[in-house]
């Protein structure tokens, strides 16, 4: 489907373009949030992007899919912007303990709250990730896309992205329980 | 460290509720920005012109020369006429020799130094 619409565009159709902009709009918000942080930035961010992806359009060889190849645009554009601003991509703290999290009982504390609230904790667990962290969970979990495309989107090796994988998942545990751990204290 | 064990468990439900939905209205605004652009283009991909350049190449001198033969022959049959012909036959090549250069200026922009800033 994307390929049909490709030609369209290629072939003048500019309106055509509508169809990546609507299908990919909010996955491509959801990725800028996560690097920039803050709702205006990421629009600027996803506008830039689409402008780019429309005028490389020529070039793009088709090698992967359109979304890897727009998604990728965003990661360099956000990143661009967080060098504007002079915010780093890094973590601020290294994670201090590697015990194990029991993942039945923190849905058990996550169901507690309400469906909201429950946005809430786990849009700020990602908040308090560094954005590479964070994006990596997003990509893998809510994109749904394989190690390979992350890396591609990414820029980083594989062996990388599975480290941060790894490492991102279990920051998530600890920031979303010590969080819930916090709600459930008070609630009490 | 085997990835596919990630795919299962909570998280992948904790996080797809971190879906956002872009603001309204961005669609529109991307496409008035898309509007005002220039239009892309399909470029000849990269085997395409690197096959125009080797066949030009080849078939270049082979043209140049024959047409120099055929130019001295018409010279000739011409007799004492036949040597205002070597003006045109000099413009000729020096019009190969543009094409060519411009040739070896398209490949270098489009395929060589392709999206590095030098072209």
């Amino acid at each position: 489907m994307d390929s049909a619409f490709l030609k369209k565009v290629l072939n003048g159709d500019v309106q055509a373009y509508r169809y990546f902009v609507d299908k990919y709009k909010d996955m491509a918000f959801s990725i800028a949030v996560g690097i920039v942080r803050n709702s205006d930035d990421a629009e600027e961010v996803v506008q830039d992007a689409f402008l780019k992806a429309y005028n490389g359009l020529a070039s793009f060889r088709q090698q992967s899919k359109f979304s890897t190849w727009l998604y990728k645009i965003i990661v360099n554009e956000g990143l661009k912007k967080l060098r504007r601003k002079k915010l780093k991509f890094e973590p601020v703290d290294e994670m201090k303990e590697d015990r194990k999290i029991d993942e039945t009982r923190l849905d058990e504390s996550l169901r507690s709250v309400r469906e909201e609230e429950q946005r809430y904790y786990i849009h700020l667990s990602l908040d308090r990730m560094s954005p590479r962290e964070s994006l990596v969970l997003r990509l893998f979990y809510l994109e749904e896309r394989d190690i390979n495309e992350v890396t591609e989107i990414m820029g980083l090796s594989k062996t990388n992205i599975k480290t941060i994988l790894h490492r991102s998942r279990k920051r998530f545990y600890s920031i979303l329980e010590k969080e819930l751990k916090h709600e459930i204290k008070t609630l009490l | 460290m085997n990835t596919d064990e990630y795919k299962d468990g909570k998280i992948r439900e904790w996080i797809k509720k971190s879906e956002m939905k872009a603001p309204p209205g961005m669609s529109d605004r991307i496409m008035n920005a898309v509007n005002t652009a220039h239009r892309p283009v399909a470029q000849p991909s990269f085997g395409k012109v690197r096959i125009y350049f080797i066949i030009s190449l080849i078939l270049m001198p082979v043209a140049l020369f024959f047409t120099d033969e055929a130019f001295s022959l018409f010279a000739q049959s011409l007799g004492d006429m036949g040597k205002y012909f070597v003006f045109y036959e000099y413009t000729l090549i020096a019009a190969f020799t543009g094409f060519a250069l411009f040739q070896i200026d398209f490949f270098m922009k489009n395929v060589m130094w392709k999206d590095t800033g030098f072209s």
